[in-house]
């Protein structure tokens, strides 16, 4: 049986799925250079590059709302905060938005992201 | 334009019949004719967003009303298969990323897909129309940052009617010259009467040729609502002076008397059309009103991926508990 701690295990779920398929892309705060506030992505920036591991703003809110215009038009995103102190932050455009839309618009739309805290 | 004024008025008919869900009912008459000038400069593979509701976009850019009216009145085979309703309408093929209610809420929609576009090289030009009760909201400005910041091809388009639902724009926000709001991000901000189509024609045309040389665009059409901002309603919120200045913004008027004085159209040309216009409209009720209106039970059809569990209603797990109290 291999042991293996969280950090490793995500770490190689990101991996994993990037490597199948090149349109997903991570963004959140220090998920680049830094890799992530816990450095669980922190190997994935040699692989994969600043394309694909997108360092953004201090403001959790806007980076929802942007990952909602990119996931309507195809893209997979995996969005990740900091810390889950941040969700409260992000509750209107994660309800009002990421949550309805599908259903707003009979099924036409939907919003495939990732959320991770 | 014509043809947008008296669809928005069969809504208000179907509204008052019954045929529309809520209490509710915000027509935009009036409003959105001036946007006319800005799809003339838009090309086909453009994309606009909206947050208010207005149907006269939706008819500019070249839906077919008769379908748009079937979604309107929640008829099962519409846009959104009746789920829409006058308040939700998408239609992603003619670039349409629909009708979002909630007040500048999903504005950073439009630079999430501005974000697409410059990562895949797309140079898409994105048009983000609102209402003026946005240029308050901070989530309006941290968009117009970001456009400006990683060079989206944006540009937001502000319908300014002077009022947030009841509320007059001056009570709400300090500085009521938008376009100087704007300004300071770097943004070409100009503000158009938006009685002349032709001005805004000519504004959004040289504004999408800034934007595509990196200098991202601001403009705010003044416009006037007909009728109330609910359909129908007492106006308590205006003074009767605003009122009459009001009403003499009619952009028909105003486009038809410079069609006859130029020549394009005689008067009796433009009763013709008008009256076939009218016609099309009867059509159009008679289309609409052989469609069977979404049914309860399928409320949920459509939404979730197929082959997952769908929601259960909460009328049926009332009977399932009533049932298993009375064993």
């Amino acid at each position: 049986m291999i042991l293996m701690i969280y950090c490793d295990v995500l770490c190689k779920v990101f991996d994993d799925v990037m490597v199948e398929d090149s349109f997903i892309v991570v963004i959140g705060e220090e998920v680049g250079c830094y890799g992530g506030v816990y450095g669980v992505i922190k190997d994935l920036i040699v692989m994969y590059g600043l394309d694909c591991l997108i360092d953004m703003l201090i403001f959790e809110l806007v980076i929802v709302g942007m990952v909602v215009g990119v996931v309507m038009i195809g893209l997979c995103l995996v969005v990740e905060l900091m810390y889950i102190d941040f969700f409260g932050m992000i509750m209107d455009q994660f309800v009002n938005q990421v949550v309805k839309i599908c259903y707003m618009f009979g099924g036409q739309i939907g919003v495939l992201m990732v959320l991770c805290m | 334009m014509c043809c947008i004024w008296i669809f928005e008025e069969c809504v208000g008919e179907f509204f008052v019949c019954g045929q529309l869900v809520g209490l509710m009912l915000y027509l935009l008459i009036g409003e959105e004719l001036s946007v006319v000038g800005v799809f003339v400069v838009m090309q086909l593979q453009d994309m606009f967003i909206m947050y208010y509701c207005g149907y006269g976009i939706f008819l500019v850019c070249g839906v077919d009303f008769n379908w748009m009216m079937v979604e309107i009145v929640g008829k099962e085979i519409g846009y959104c298969y009746g789920k829409g309703g006058f308040m939700y309408i998408v239609d992603m093929v003619l670039g349409y990323f629909g009708v979002n209610v909630i007040v500048g809420g999903g504005i950073l929609v439009v630079v999430g897909v501005g974000f697409f576009s410059k990562m895949f090289k797309q140079n898409l030009v994105l048009i983000v129309f609102f209402g003026d009760g946005v240029m308050q909201q901070g989530i309006f400005y941290e968009s117009m940052n970001m456009v400006v910041l990683w060079g989206f091809f944006v540009f937001f388009c502000c319908i300014n009617n002077q009022y947030g639902m009841g509320m007059c724009i001056d009570q709400v926000i300090c500085n009521i010259v938008f376009d100087e709001c704007v300004k300071v991000f770097g943004l070409n901000g100009i503000v158009v009467n938006g009685l002349d189509v032709e001005e805004v024609e000519v504004v959004v045309d040289w504004l999408i040729c800034e934007v595509c040389v990196g200098k991202f665009g601001f403009f705010s059409i003044e416009v006037y609502c007909f009728f109330g901002y609910v359909w129908m309603d007492k106006s308590f919120y205006c003074v009767e002076v605003e009122e009459i200045e009001g009403c003499k913004k009619d952009f028909v008027f105003f486009v038809c008397d410079k069609f006859v004085k130029v020549g394009f159209f005689s008067e009796v040309e433009l009763m013709d059309f008008d009256q076939m216009i009218m016609c099309e409209m009867d059509v159009m009720i008679d289309f609409v009103v052989q469609f069977i209106v979404l049914l309860f039970f399928f409320m949920f059809c459509d939404v979730y991926v197929f082959g997952e569990l769908e929601l259960e209603f909460v009328c049926i797990c009332i009977d399932c508990v009533l049932v298993r109290d009375d064993v």
